[in-house]
């Protein structure tokens, strides 16, 4: 399995463990590399893996840059044994995330609630599911200037693309900018 | 008369199934697209039921419920191209 390492937003807490596992899978890796260089053990690796999926921060590749070979199984206990002692010579504080919490397994990534964040969340789905169509969509949206501006075009571009060009992507589309209004209400509440 | 009217009917009908595929060009996808395929379908049935109902009537004597029938069918290939022609305003509206 190889995975590949997605931006992290602003502000979100990771576990020691989680933090250590996104860390080194810096562009993508391998399973067995991301065992070795984080030196975790097998269970605390795949559960940290997990999390960091949920919290979309990891995702597995969907091509991988070379075919997997599986580590023979003495090499891969070896490896599990090593990385066992490494982890456990290591202080607690040996990591600047030491002091941080995990979050609640309810709280997901952040819904995007500003302009530029939204804008982008938006070219994101379209692009999700149009491919090379949503060209012309992604630029009108990017044009866009404020909040107004997007709002009066998005639900009709929404309408036009579920019509004429693919269902689902219209209904995407609908979907993910009432969640980012919502969010950007809720963010507005909470400063006022 | 009866193969007159039949025979307009299948033009129109024709001339529907081109017309449809045209429109299908501009819709490739989404609900008007999904739904326009299934149209088209059946607009190319309904053409070619409009041969077979001539074939069938062709050389019998003419009676008031064959007249009637041609003219339903008629009116069938209208209420279809009209349906079409809504199809294209909507298309154009939303381009």
């Amino acid at each position: 399995m190889i995975y590949e390492r997605l931006p992290r937003p602003d502000g979100l807490q990771l576990t020691r463990e989680q933090l250590r596992v996104y860390m080194m899978c810096n562009g993508r890796r391998a399973l067995e590399e991301v065992a070795a260089l984080t030196r975790l053990p097998l269970g605390e690796l795949q559960s940290a893996l997990k999390d960091l999926q949920q919290l979309n921060l990891l995702a597995p590749a969907a091509t991988p840059a070379a075919p997997a070979v599986p580590l023979p199984a003495q090499l891969q206990q070896q490896l599990m044994q090593e990385a066992q002692a490494a982890l456990n010579a290591l202080p607690d504080d040996a990591l600047p995330s030491a002091e941080v919490q995990a979050p609640p397994a309810a709280e997901l990534p952040p819904v995007p609630h500003t302009l530029p964040e939204i804008s982008a969340h938006l070219r994101g789905v379209l692009t999700e599911h149009l491919g090379g169509r949503a060209a012309p969509y992604v630029a009108q949206i990017s044009a866009c200037r404020d909040l107004t501006e997007l709002g009066a075009l998005v639900p009709k571009m929404a309408a036009k693309i579920k019509l004429v060009i693919h269902e689902q992507a219209g209904s995407a589309l609908k979907d993910a900018f009432a969640q980012c209004l919502a969010a950007h209400a809720a963010q507005e509440a909470a400063r006022a | 008369m009866t193969i007159a009217l039949i025979a307009a009917g299948f033009l129109i009908m024709a001339y529907s199934t081109f017309f449809g595929y045209q429109l299908k060009s501009r819709a490739s996808g989404g609900l008007i697209g999904t739904r326009l395929t299934q149209l088209l379908a059946m607009i190319a049935v309904f053409a070619l039921s409009y041969l077979v109902v001539g074939a069938l009537t062709f050389g019998r004597p003419a009676d008031s419920s064959m007249l009637i029938l041609s003219v339903i069918l008629l009116l069938g290939a209208v209420f279809v191209i009209l349906v079409l022609n809504l199809v294209r305003d909507v298309l154009g509206t939303l381009e």
